[in-house]
């Protein structure tokens, strides 16, 4: 399900929260287009809104900020060293954010890389249990032929939700393109 | 009580700041859930922050903006324009240089020279002598007419480039060297002037001396002694209310008042005269007490002048309306200086402002002792008590009979 667009005139925003289907779906064009709305959630406790796929967005965020690398001597140009700045202010658990897998270089045996770029992507991943949101990740790599490579993420929620995240990248002469 | 010196300009330590906002955005949007760092929860609240911090730095900076140690030059121009400093600018050199010449030859003005590369023209075109003196030399101010220091040393010699029949075009500069050429005053140098500005505190204004008195231990009120004790600055002969300046202005002279410790607040004369001693020193003018070197006055011991207030109010008051009369009468009293003409009419504007004006009333004073009639002129409704006296109220009579016992003779 895919939303196709937004109606301008409501002038109503995307939120993380907002579900791609939640106020139904119209076929356009041959397209299956969801209109976007938010779930409501009916429970004893309460109503709340539904957050499906917040997880799911949480992971992606990990894996698509560039870490902090370590200082050098020689420094950095501003703004490429990676990190975010917010990191100094987490006051409990791994004081960091993002992963260094895309510092893997684009040298040496490609096996020997995929196998790096997803030990440390598991790595990365390990702080979602240090942060009490999960209770258990599973990282697999594959190398796909032709300098290209996969990485298949699951999560295993604190409660029955799983999420399957999916991560592909191609290595060329300079370094690795991700999508 | 202990003064509260706590800065009101709040500055936040960024990590409460920071929770602050984390639990703003948990409250507000997430119905108090945690915020997971590098959730799009936590890069939010972040951006929230990081524009709450920037706020505040702007506060701050705004804050010292109007501080003159920290302004930038831009607006510490503006802060002492405002009190009427500006920085200097750029000054020319001046200086003398001497002319030879036939005696008596007469000079136009003004006349220019070339001294090393600068040029200098006559400094002051209508006091520039006129002509070569009897001696044969003349000496002539001059001023370069390019501002800064290079005007200050450009050369023993120089040359007169107006040609005048009889004078030599060689001309000398009187000490090898001119002066006060400089160029203007940068930022730092006009803050740290315009702060030492602000910083002088003359002490031989009344301003700071009254100030000093009050330091004193119960010490309420400072005055500067003046009214009866006035006389006339130019001898003019008798009426000295016809005299546009009288002699009280120029001179170091106070009272000192307790209220909130003797009668009437007058102090007896021994702690009057410890007051002058420890202000002023003794003996005076050598730097022994408070005030500086040279500066010399007096504190006077106030006599007090007790009498009875009379008030005649025809119509009906309430029991809280005579209460009032006499308790803002008698605050009053506790704020008039001695020596000062006491006015009948100031007591009725209290009168008018409790009852009403429309209502029909009057007011006179008696003197307690009749004997004190020579240290007052009491004449129609006022009272001017003679110099270094106070009149200090004893009794408020308030009299509703309509009998005109307040109307004043």
């Amino acid at each position: 399900m895919a939303i196709c667009s937004v109606p301008a005139a409501t002038r109503r925003k995307l939120f993380w929260a907002t579900q791609p289907d939640a106020c139904g779906s119209d076929e356009i064009c041959g397209a299956d287009c969801g209109s976007p709305g938010l779930s409501f959630i009916n429970s004893p406790d309460g109503k709340t809104i539904s957050t499906v796929g917040w997880l799911r967005g949480l992971v992606i965020n990990m894996l698509m900020t560039d870490g902090k690398l370590t200082d050098s001597e020689c420094g950095y140009r501003p703004g490429s060293q990676g990190g975010h700045w917010s990191e100094s202010y987490i006051e409990s658990g791994p004081a960091t954010v993002g992963t260094l897998m895309r510092a893997v270089p684009a040298t040496g045996r490609i096996n020997e890389n995929v196998n790096m770029i997803a030990a440390i992507a598991e790595s990365t991943l390990q702080r979602l249990i240090a942060r009490g949101v999960a209770s258990k990740v599973e990282v697999t790599s594959k190398y796909l032929g032709n300098g290209r490579m996969q990485l298949s993420i699951t999560i295993f929620g604190r409660g029955t939700e799983n999420v399957n995240v999916g991560i592909n990248a191609a290595r060329l002469i300079n370094g690795w393109v991700w999508n | 009580m202990e003064l509260d010196m706590t800065c009101k300009l709040e500055r936040p330590d960024p990590q409460a700041l920071f929770n602050r906002y984390l639990n703003l955005f948990s409250s507000t949007v997430l119905g108090g859930a945690s915020i997971i760092p590098e959730s799009n929860e936590w890069y939010a609240a972040s951006v929230n922050y990081a524009i709450a911090e920037q706020l505040y730095a702007v506060a701050e900076q705004a804050w010292k903006e109007r501080d003159p140690r920290e302004a930038c030059c831009e607006n510490l121009q503006e802060l002492a324009a405002a009190n009427g400093v500006y920085p200097r600018p750029a000054v020319f050199a001046q200086g003398y240089v001497k002319l030879t010449g036939t005696a008596n030859t007469p000079l136009p003005s003004p006349l220019q020279f070339a001294i090393g590369l600068q040029n200098f023209i006559t400094a002051s075109v209508t006091t520039q002598p006129s002509e070569i003196g009897a001696n044969g030399t003349v000496v002539i101010r001059v001023r370069a007419l390019v501002a800064g220091p290079a005007g200050n040393t450009p050369g023993a010699t120089g040359s007169m480039t107006t040609v005048v029949a009889g004078v030599s075009a060689t001309v000398q500069v009187c000490g090898g060297s001119f002066c006060n050429g400089a160029v203007a005053e940068e930022c730092e140098a006009f803050r740290a002037r315009y702060l030492r500005r602000l910083q002088y505190n003359p002490r031989a204004t009344n301003t700071w001396i009254i100030d000093k008195i009050l330091e004193w231990p119960c010490a309420t009120r400072a005055l500067q002694r003046a009214g009866s004790c006035c006389r006339c600055a130019d001898n003019l002969p008798a009426d000295c209310e016809n005299c546009g300046c009288k002699d009280c202005g120029g001179k170091m002279e106070f009272y000192v008042m307790f209220d909130n410790s003797f009668p009437c607040g007058i102090a007896p004369p021994g702690v009057v005269a410890e007051i002058q001693q420890w202000l002023f020193g003794s003996p005076q003018g050598y730097g022994l007490g408070q005030v500086e070197i040279g500066i010399c006055g007096r504190v006077f011991a106030v006599n007090p002048l007790p009498i009875d207030l009379y008030i005649d109010i025809a119509d009906c008051i309430s029991t809280t309306q005579r209460t009032a009369i006499q308790n803002q009468i008698r605050e009053f009293f506790s704020t008039i200086s001695p020596s000062i003409l006491l006015s009948s009419r100031s007591i009725e504007t209290i009168i008018a402002g409790i009852v009403g004006a429309d209502k029909n009333f009057s007011s006179r004073f008696e003197l307690v002792d009749p004997l004190d009639a020579v240290n007052t002129s009491l004449s129609s409704c006022d009272l001017e008590p003679n110099c270094d006296f106070l009149p200090c109220v004893r009794n408020i009579y308030i009299n509703q009979t309509g009998s005109g016992e307040g109307v004043c003779l």
